[in-house]
């Protein structure tokens, strides 16, 4: 599944938090920022980016926890 | 609470270990049962990693009854061999008899694990580097099935991939009983390390000086706040440490003494060394290359042949799982740009200049709690024992490998220099370090131990 963030993974908290999500999800595989898959992680500084980053790639929101990461799918992805 | 399957598989692996050394010694060639009980214990993990690996190699996925079966079936082969020794023995079955105050320094060593395992406790998933490469890749052998193979895809590039598998594979094999991957097993395997490495110093120091004066070394490396911090951090470098100094030890007492089952004790550590990380590989390249070497200059004093024939040979069977990963399991190093010909990450003086001062800078770092200028103080105390012919090995190795990942932290341009020598550095200090107390202490025992009668230094004692 992919994982789409704005954070910058040159810092430490937020290339620490894409890497707990890659454990806690293990073995699923996360790609980074991959967006061409079925089901995307999103994790953006705001909810509003998150929202039109899904706009434009045609996802729809599944779920949302209270730390505003998003689970998506894309329904035009191809599984690979 | 601690159940008994999850301690299970360490206690498989003990006797494993211990009988396959049992197997290779003849019975008064053994070591010194404190020594074997070091050895034993890591040689035995060691093994069970590479067990759990074949299930992989032979079945596409981890088969818990095939790698328990396995254990077993090489446990009781091991076990009827010697049966069918002792019945031929005269003596039988020994039991070690333990010196009272060797007995006490064990209690103490035992003792200074106690802050160790608090430490680990409220450490449960370890360093960052633990999570985001050692464990999840232990997590993701154990439930992938037969997509294990998903875990060396190129986009996983932060995990360092291309990291050989021993630590998972221990960790999967300390899950082999249990439903869900507990945290609690990683934190075993770095604290079993942790006591392992201090141990080994304690027996071989023990048993080469008789001074109770050799619980120093270990009781140093246990109390020192940051090796406790890295040590419980659950990362490899305390499993490169402890297989470093064993494979030197047992180099050491093959080389000097020409006994051979310990040069192919030191071929089997030196191997397993490969599959511990990439620096593993590279300190056991350095270390074959220096015996050899060493060897060589000797060749017309003493037969050479059949030392390097054990050393090789053994270092390569054992070498085997390393290089059956980098065949096809590897995706190649992810993280890599030779700074020698690129033109957009060049290597430049600036980076050079930073690496000089980061490294003088990290030798004075109050994290270290004056530890350098301890080992520096142990070197000059031990004067030209440190040099001495017996002990060459551990510098040549130490000079060498450090002098290697220098070049290399100044080739491999891909990383922002000072933030790759922050996260890193200290860690390959880390495992050196009961390497360099084996050194620099046994150099001391030398020095302060008993001379002979005509005033000449003893030789090491086997």
């Amino acid at each position: 599944m992919g994982y789409y963030t704005d954070k910058s993974m040159d810092n430490p908290v937020d290339a620490m938090q894409f890497a707990q999500a890659q454990y806690t999800l293990a073995p699923i595989v996360l790609e980074f920022n991959g967006l061409d898959r079925e089901y995307i992680l999103f994790d953006c500084t705001d909810k509003n980016i998150a929202y039109e980053k899904m706009k434009a790639i045609g996802a729809v929101g599944i779920r949302q926890n209270q730390f505003g990461i998003i689970l998506a799918r894309n329904p035009k992805a191809v599984k690979k | 609470m601690t159940t008994s399957f999850e301690i299970l598989p360490f206690l498989i692996s003990l006797p494993l270990g211990y009988l396959c050394i049992e197997f290779l010694f003849r019975e008064h060639e053994r070591p010194d049962p404190f020594i074997q009980f070091c050895l034993a214990a890591g040689l035995g993990l060691g093994l069970s990693s590479v067990l759990t690996f074949s299930s992989y190699l032979i079945l596409d996925r981890l088969s818990r009854s095939f790698v328990v079966a396995l254990h077993l079936a090489i446990l009781l082969g091991l076990y009827f061999y010697k049966i069918r020794i002792a019945r031929k023995s005269v003596s039988r079955w020994t039991y070690p008899s333990v010196n009272p105050v060797n007995g006490m320094l064990w209690v103490l060593l035992s003792l200074a694990m106690v802050p160790l395992v608090l430490e680990a406790v409220y450490y449960p998933y370890g360093g960052w580097d633990a999570w985001s490469v050692w464990n999840f890749k232990a997590k993701f052998l154990l439930l992938a099935g037969h997509d294990w193979r998903n875990l060396f895809d190129p986009v996983l590039w932060r995990s360092s991939p291309h990291y050989p598998l021993l630590l998972p594979l221990v960790n999967v094999w300390g899950w082999i009983f249990l439903k869900e991957p507990l945290p609690a097993i990683p934190m075993y395997t770095s604290l079993i390390f942790s006591f392992l490495s201090a141990g080994l110093l304690l027996a071989v120091l023990y048993h080469h000086t008789k001074s109770a004066a050799a619980v120093i070394a270990p009781l140093v490396l246990l109390t020192l706040p940051f090796y406790g911090t890295l040590a419980t951090s659950q990362y490899s470098d305390v499993i490169v440490g402890f297989y470093l100094s064993a494979g030197l030890y047992c180099l050491m007492q093959g080389l000097e003494l020409s006994r051979q089952p310990y040069t192919i004790l030191a071929g089997i550590f030196l191997g397993l060394l490969t599959f511990t990380k990439p620096e593993g590989a590279m300190l056991t390249a350095i270390i074959i290359f220096t015996a050899s070497f060493m060897t060589w200059q000797r060749r017309k004093t003493a037969p050479i042949k059949p030392f390097l024939t054990r050393l090789f040979l053994w270092a390569g069977i054992a070498s085997l799982p390393a290089v059956i990963f980098l065949i096809t399991c590897s995706p190649g190093n992810q993280t890599f740009i030779n700074g020698f010909v690129s033109q957009s990450h060049p290597v430049t003086f600036y980076r050079v200049k930073v690496i000089g001062a980061f490294v003088a800078r990290e030798f004075i770092s109050g994290k270290w709690n004056a530890l350098w200028l301890v080992v520096l103080s142990g070197m000059c105390l031990a004067g030209r024992s440190c040099w001495k012919r017996e002990f060459l090995i551990m510098p040549l190795t130490i000079g060498f490998y450090m002098a290697v990942v220098l070049f290399y932290y100044a080739t491999n341009t891909y990383f922002e220099i000072t933030w790759w020598l922050a996260f890193t550095l200290n860690r390959i200090l880390f495992s050196l370090l009961p390497a360099i107390f084996l050194w620099i202490f046994l150099a001391i025992g030398k020095m302060t131990g008993q001379k002979t009668k005509d005033g000449n230094d003893r030789p090491l004692k086997a």
